[in-house]
């Protein structure tokens, strides 16, 4: 039986019958214990802890070892892996008691019997030396015998004689024991990372706010990121599927793809665009589950530092930054110029989506070749205003008065025609404004030419 | 080296990006972020004034809050040349927060507020109202590190008009009767 601390506080014991429980905490909710989830979910952290070392094994009673004597210099030391590790079991939704030692056995010991670090052999025996001998599974039959003859701890274990031992209790015993002190070698079957990887939790409560499913989705992602760990590749697109209620309401499920501009194998950047994606997205309806999976993989490949760093940051850093604004702000609103060789300067001015791959070649050669002799204005106006006419001339908040000009541009004659005079025009407050007047040539009606503001010299 | 220069139009299209221009033609490789500006860049402008309109990012988000934030993230990245910043209102708390976030980075921050904003309090080091006269513009510094500058500045602008200065005789191409001669003489 397992408790929260909040059931703890209530008075909730151990051996209590439901009906004891349901009176002293009346709103606590009571599982069933299934042996099938809880192996689903030490394998899942197995996968997420693949991250720190490829050498990840299960033992007995829901103890995950890892032996991470070569991953100590890549992760800065014990104490910072050890922060890490805890940290990834709190994402993840677990709690947990770490121990390191020398031996996996004696790690194992030590995190039963509560927690504890010791790093040499010599402090590994002393600290091994004080538990209670029950720790090991296979005392724990012979409890009442070493109670008889006064044994209690491993030290005193330890000092018994062996062929006795041996002989009453069978070889595992002593087996265990040299495992733990270092005199026997010990040999494990490695966890293995599948082939693909898929990954889906079921959620405690429907969920209406999309916001919520982060913590959900941080437990898939460290798993995500566990497993290409071990297989040494790199993702460039991610899937979440968010599973809604089944029977009668079934519907297919949302799928939310997170694509990346570099292959990536780190979570944060991931939970970033996830959570900017989320916070826009309106649920149809609850969600129940949560999977995940990804299709696109590369190889890893470390990333290429120049010998001296760029003042402000790589262009690596730009392109997440840039990924960021367009995961909050949306695709269309991240614009970048793409213009194209035309007369018509709406037509040349063309701003398309970040997302579109535009060579720098291709901007370049539709740019007019020579742009000294060229007036242009650095606002223009998206649909063009036309302007009033008094005592001949446009009038835009005071008469305006031609400055520069005529330019005459006639083109589009198939299709979107314009033939159309420009001048620059200053107005009495002597801001610069970019005007036209449109060419008649349908000289059927005896009409003023219309004039119009098109951009404004900023 | 960041630090957050406030500009003040009363409307746009007086000359302030062709002020900025010799700052944003030394951005060399880096990226030039434009947010909310009042109307479309025009790239053949942009690459007359010196600066690759390849390098150029045009954000344009619906609502103020979604501005702010990409103002900031901008910022804080640090990696950008120049953040050319537009927004009518500006509360406090948002602009302190973008003056932290400019003082991190190396970004140059330039924020385009209307002339009616002078008046308010602002923690920018800079302040300057753009007002536009012939041939350029004068810089009114109202607030800047160290003395206080009465006198406005003049700055010449391009494009240049020369033949303004020739007789007024030239009349260019509008149609005008002989009423309209006697308006707009000489400045």
């Amino acid at each position: 039986m397992a408790m929260s601390s909040g059931a703890r506080a209530a008075g909730v014991k151990t051996a209590m019958r439901r009906g004891g429980v349901l009176m002293l905490a009346p709103d606590v909710r009571i599982h069933e214990r299934t042996i099938a989830r809880e192996e689903a979910a030490l394998q899942a952290v197995a996968m997420a802890m693949l991250q720190y070392t490829p050498q990840v094994t299960l033992a007995e009673e829901s103890t995950l070892l890892l032996n991470i004597g070569a991953s100590l210099r890549l992760f800065g030391g014990i104490r910072s892996l050890c922060r890490r590790v805890r940290i990834d079991f709190r994402s993840l939704g677990f709690t947990v008691r770490m121990s390191c030692a020398p031996t996996a056995r004696a790690a194992w010991m030590l995190a039963r019997a509560g927690s504890g670090r010791v790093l040499k052999q010599r402090s590994s025996e002393r600290a091994l030396a004080r538990l209670p001998a029950m720790v090991l599974p296979t005392a724990r039959t012979f409890t009442s015998w070493f109670d008889g003859i006064g044994c209690e701890t491993i030290g005193d274990l330890r000092r018994l004689p062996r062929p006795g031992l041996q002989r009453r209790c069978g070889r595992e015993l002593l087996d265990q024991l040299d495992c733990a002190f270092g005199s026997a070698p010990e040999m494990f079957e490695w966890v293995k990372a599948p082939a693909t990887f898929e990954a889906q939790i079921e959620l405690f409560d429907r969920i209406e706010n999309a916001d919520l499913l982060l913590t959900g989705a941080q437990r898939l992602v460290l798993q995500l990121i566990g497993w290409l760990c071990a297989m040494q590749l790199a993702a460039e697109s991610v899937v979440f599927k968010l599973a809604h209620e089944r029977g009668r309401v079934a519907r297919a499920p949302t799928e939310v793809t997170i694509l990346l501009a570099e292959p990536t194998w780190y979570s944060d950047h991931i939970m970033r665009l996830l959570k900017e994606r989320l916070r826009k997205l309106v649920l149809d309806a609850p969600v129940i589950g949560l999977a995940l999976s990804t299709t696109q993989l590369q190889p890893m490949t470390p990333p290429t530092e120049s010998l001296f760093p760029e003042p402000g940051g790589t262009e690596k850093d730009q392109v997440r930054m840039i990924e960021l604004l367009v995961a909050r702000l949306g695709e269309d609103k991240v614009r970048r110029v793409k213009p194209l060789a035309d007369y018509r300067p709406e037509i040349a001015n063309r701003w398309v989506p970040i997302q579109e791959n535009v060579r720098e070649e291709a901007v370049a050669s539709q740019m007019p070749p020579n742009l000294d002799g060229i007036l242009r204005p650095t606002w223009l106006l998206v649909k063009p205003i036309p302007l009033l006419v008094r005592d001949h001339r446009p009038f835009y908040g005071s008469p305006l008065r031609m400055v520069a000009g005529p330019e005459r541009i006639e083109t589009g004659w198939w299709g979107g025609a314009a033939a159309r005079d420009y001048w620059v025009a200053e107005g009495q407050e002597h801001a610069l404004y970019w005007v036209y007047r449109e060419r008649v040539t349908n000289t059927e009606e005896e009409q003023e030419p219309r004039w119009f503001l098109h951009g404004l010299f900023g | 080296m960041g630090s957050l220069v406030e500009l003040h139009l009363r409307q746009p299209g007086t000359g302030e990006l062709r002020l900025l221009q010799p700052v944003l033609a030394g951005a060399g490789k880096r990226r030039v972020v434009m947010i909310q500006p009042p109307h479309v860049p025009n790239s053949i402008a942009l690459a007359a004034m010196g600066v690759n309109p390849s390098q150029v990012l045009w954000v344009q988000p619906d609502r103020t809050a979604d501005a702010l934030w990409a103002a900031e993230q901008v910022l804080r990245n640090g990696g950008c040349h120049a953040l050319l910043f537009w927004q009518s209102h500006v509360r406090s708390e948002s602009l302190r927060r973008l003056n932290l976030a400019a003082a991190d980075g190396e970004s140059l921050f330039f924020l385009f507020r209307p002339l009616a904003a002078a008046q308010d309090a602002s923690p920018a080091q800079l302040r300057l109202a753009v007002h536009p006269v012939l041939g350029g513009v004068d810089v009114e510094l109202l607030k800047r590190r160290g003395p206080q500058r009465e006198t406005k500045l003049f700055l010449p602008l391009s494009p240049f008009f020369v033949h303004r200065h020739a007789s007024m005789d030239r009349h260019l191409s509008t149609p005008a009767p002989a009423r309209s001669l006697r308006t707009h003489l000489v400045e």
